[in-house]
């Protein structure tokens, strides 16, 4: 893979030496994102969808404001000359010039094997058939199959105006299936999606058919399954759930912005005990060929392996340049944006609780009554008062430590960091999964891992016929 | 740009053809203890290029305006129609069938407020919703922006519309805090006229949210009667609308299939999609395919009467055109939602209605309502609101769950409220009352 370099040294430098020297801080952002989507619904390639998106953010700092213009492709001088008409009151405040030149750094972290063009689109087309056919092959009573395969190239270009030139990029595959199958008047639904940052070897590295007979065996448990119950339950979620309940219930808490204006649970907390000592969470954004990583942020911060909560204490926070600057450490390399019409602001990568040393079987064999999740749906969460709630796809009830029947229908309910504290066991494995992460107006792709783990209990509610009559407050 | 010769160029090829053009300027302001955090100018451009030969279609798009980037989108569109499924549904609206656009005149003069108003109007509802409630302490977002936008659809059936419109917002998200206990509210409202949106009604509204909050409770399972707000009955519409669209129908993925013509909710249910409503966010006469849009009953007295459609699933069910082909701009085909969704208001007093209500819950936040299998109708939502008790709104409840089916709580609905409000989703509900609820906590 060649860097990407859509501005040469004469033409950046130009555009810094128009607008920079009344403002703290310039920065020059450059996208340039390519892709291919196909859709294939309804035993047919329903939809194909070819992009470019290409553009320019400029943003500047002057103290606490930021000023940012954006357009697509290269119309620099559009931007140029709007800032230049702007240019009175906005004073520089003295800060060192570094005079080092460098070169463009270049060091991605994944890089592809084989080109997306290795492929024709019919090629590309016939493997979502055959995926399709595989499940209607096994399975009875399927309604419906949508099956999505995206893959994009997403190239950046950002100067900053203390002269750090970098160009990174980021490959992404996205293969994911829903399967609908008839189970009597109703109809039952399962998902699996898998994913990453690699190229055409994705289909050698993957079994895409294990992808959605996965997604077709999730929904055909739930076929005469009874619904969940409702009330308060130990609850093991095994590792094939992946990380939703950490980047949800937890994640979004320590993204620094949200700490930094006090609308974290965790503002205040750092050093102390905020999960059981069995836990530790960290956010890696240097994984090679997974979805959430980079090699440097899109402000130009080197990404890194960051601690959150070690053994259950705060350690840190996900950082960009400006919350590291107010909370006085450095950026993580955690500031994203969707692209370039975005301002970065502090996102999770790849987000996990590190394997423990408990073994998964036992940590199901020692509960007495409860609910085992093996598929996780989406989930919201209120990061101020840290509630969420979750939509979970396959479970089942435990009995004296037996799996027993599946349940459907269950979404569990908690508070962030109530979950933590009563994680009581942490399996020896490790499941990932693959998404993308919405937080104000922003999709990002990310991922997230979790070990089978035991948490003490939570709220599920379902759709049991056995509700109580109640006294109310 | 050459739109023009595109489509003559993609008649040469022997393809028929479609062009979406359309770009957004916007300016928006973040403020935040009085300070200016951010100021943006964003535009947005890009053009969307279908191609249909044989019934095989191929689409690309591309940001920006240069010529041989929309050369380029061409290509890879004829490209991807070459290997597409043929579907005989897919065809393009032809100029008879777009030809009796109803005028939307609600924005007859430019308005261009200027960065400075922006600001003065964040500054201005910050101060004020300060000074409402001595618990209200931090804001997590104070943002002002206005957007000005433009769209043109052009294809090889001589369908040529265009058109303009602009949009203010005010939205802010705050942190409220009374002992201890901390609970977050939002506010988000928008204007089409001629004036930003007013900046005291937002910060009343939002106060009176958060301070409904504090020590929530959590609720003993039971049944209730819920009184959701307004803001709530157009998430929950909203959220099963989907099921009422043509595609989904033809597919067989919706609650309703087989059930056009028939009671599927109570008598006191009416929901109309209107884009001729004056206050409604809907600027344009034409959906994103340039069929002209109109006003239609989706729900009446609870009987269904039609699905919504784009072309493609008018052709699949062999319905007329609905105008219903909304678009996610240019990058992405025309899918099916509605224009502005109006759940009709009803007689009822919400005031006199929270005084008379027994066993009764005032429903202000669901979550999860994203899940909602809109195939089945089940759903699994968290709940929180307040407990309405001796006729009044009090004590606030959180961590509920209600778990059910739409089709159930459509026939669950006994009263409509007459405080209609309007949502920048492109929705107005007013309040309405729910009997019989399952909740459990």
């Amino acid at each position: 893979m060649k860097p990407y370099i859509p501005l040469n040294k004469n033409e950046y430098k130009a555009i810094f030496e128009s607008i920079k020297d009344e403002f703290d801080y310039a920065e020059i952002f450059c996208e340039n994102k390519e892709g291919l989507t196909l859709i294939f619904d309804d035993r047919k390639l329903e939809n194909v969808i070819r992009f470019v998106s290409s553009g320019t953010g400029i943003r500047l700092l002057s103290g606490d404001k930021t000023i940012f213009y954006s357009i697509p492709s290269d119309r620099y001088d559009e931007i140029v000359n709007k800032i230049k008409i702007k240019k009175t009151g906005d004073r520089r405040q003295e800060t060192e010039k570094r005079k080092k030149k460098k070169e463009v750094i270049f060091e991605p972290i994944s890089e592809i094997k084989k080109d997306f063009s290795a492929m024709s689109l019919n090629e590309k087309a016939d493997i979502l058939k055959k995926v399709d056919n595989s499940i209607r092959e096994k399975y009875q009573d399927v309604l419906q199959v949508t099956i999505r395969y995206s893959e994009s190239m997403r190239k950046i270009f950002i100067v900053t105006d203390d002269e750090n030139v970098i160009s990174d990029i980021t490959p992404g595959i996205i293969f994911a299936v829903n399967v609908c199958l008839r189970d009597g008047e109703e109809i039952r639904t399962g998902y699996k999606a898998d994913g990453g940052q690699y190229g055409l070897e994705f289909f050698n590295i993957v079994d895409v058919h294990k992808i959605g007979l996965e997604a077709a065996r999730i929904a055909a448990v739930q076929v005469g399954a009874n619904p969940a119950p409702c009330g308060r339950f130990p609850v093991v979620i095994s590792s094939s759930a992946g990380g939703t309940m950490i980047h949800e219930a937890c994640g979004h808490g320590l993204e620094a912005d949200l700490v930094e204006k006090g609308f974290s649970v965790y503002k205040g907390k750092t050093g102390k005990r905020v999960a059981s000592g069995k836990v530790t969470v960290i956010d890696n954004g240097r994984l090679a060929g997974k979805r959430g990583s980079a090699s440097f942020d899109d402000e130009g911060i080197k990404t890194e392996k960051v601690v959150l909560i070690e053994n259950g204490i705060l350690k840190g926070f996900l950082h960009s340049k400006k919350t590291a600057k107010k909370m006085n450490t450095k950026p993580t390399g955690n500031s994203r944006r969707e692209s370039y019409s975005n301002l970065p602001i502090p996102r999770m990568r790849n987000t996990m609780i590190n394997p423990g040393n408990d073994d998964p079987l036992d940590i199901i064999k020692s509960v007495e009554k409860g609910i085992l999740v093996k598929n996780m749906g989406g989930g919201e969460v209120d990061p101020v008062t840290g509630n969420f709630v979750f939509y979970v796809g396959e479970a089942y009830l435990i009995e004296k430590g037996e799996i027993k029947e599946p349940i459907r229908g269950a979404i569990l309910l908690g508070s962030g960091p109530e979950v933590l504290l009563n994680i009581e066991k942490v399996g020896n494995d490790l499941g990932f999964n693959v998404g993308t992460c919405g937080k104000e107006g922003q999709g990002v792709p990310v991922s997230d891992a979790q070990p089978t783990i035991l948490i003490k209990e939570l709220i599920v509610g379902g759709q049991s016929t056995e509700l109580k009559d109640s006294i109310r407050n | 740009m050459e739109f023009e010769k595109t489509l003559k160029k993609i008649k040469d090829y022997g393809f028929e053809g479609e062009i979406y053009y359309s770009v957004s300027k916007s300016k928006s302001v973040k403020v935040n203890e009085k300070k200016i955090e951010e100021q943006r100018e964003n535009i947005d451009e890009g053009i969307g290029i279908r191609v249909i030969k044989h019934g095989r279609v191929g689409f690309a798009f591309t940001t920006g305006n240069k010529n041989e980037d929309i050369e380029k989108t061409l290509k890879y569109a004829m490209e991807i129609a070459e290997v597409c499924e043929s579907d005989g549904a897919n065809i393009l609206p032809t100029k008879d069938e777009c030809s009796l656009y109803q005028k939307i005149d609600k924005q007859k003069q430019w308005f261009e407020p200027g960065i400075d108003n922006l600001i003065k109007n964040a500054f201005l509802c910050e101060e004020i919703a300060l000074s409402l409630d001595s618990r209200i302490k931090s804001f997590r977002d104070i943002e002002s922006s206005f957007t000005h936008f433009y769209s043109h659809i052009l294809n090889t059936a001589e369908v040529d519309i265009s058109g303009e419109g602009y949009c203010s917002i005010l939205h802010i998200t705050a942190v409220g805090e009374e002992k201890g206990d901390r609970q977050l509210g939002f506010e988000v409202e928008y204007s089409i006229k001629e004036e930003l949106p007013d900046a005291e009604k937002v910060a009343k509204k939002l106060v009176s949210k958060i301070v409904k909050k504090f020590y929530p409770i959590e609720l003993k399972p039971g049944k209730y009667n819920l009184v959701l707000s307004p803001f709530i009955t157009a998430e929950l519409i909203s959220s099963f609308i989907t099921a009422l669209t043509g595609d989904n129908i033809y597919k067989r993925k919706s609650i309703f299939v087989d059930k056009l013509d028939k009671n599927i909710g109570s008598r006191v249910l009416n929901i109309v999609d209107d884009p001729f409503d004056y206050n409604s966010i809907s600027l344009f006469n034409f959906d994103g395919e340039g069929v002209p849009v109109r006003k239609k009953y989706i729900i009446e007295k609870g009987v269904l009467k039609t699905f919504l459609h784009n072309k493609y699933s008018s052709i699949k069910l062999g319905d007329r055109l609905t105008g219903n082909g909304v678009r996610a701009g240019y990058r992405a085909i025309p899918g099916i939602a509605p224009i502005h969704l109006n759940i009709e208001k009803g007689e009822n007093n919400f005031e006199s209605l929270i005084k008379n209500v027994n066993d009764g819950l005032y429903i202000t936040e669901l979550m999860g309502l994203h899940t909602i299998d809109t195939i089945s109708g089940e759903f699994s939502i968290g709940a929180s609101g307040n407990i309405i008790s001796s006729g009044e709104i009090k004590k606030a409840v959180h961590k509920m769950t209600i778990a059910g089916n739409i089709r159930d709580i459509l026939e669950q609905i006994v009263a409509v409220c007459d405080n209609t409000e309007y949502f920048v989703s492109g929705v107005c509900a007013p309040s309405i009352l729910l009997e019989g609820v399952s909740i459990s906590g």
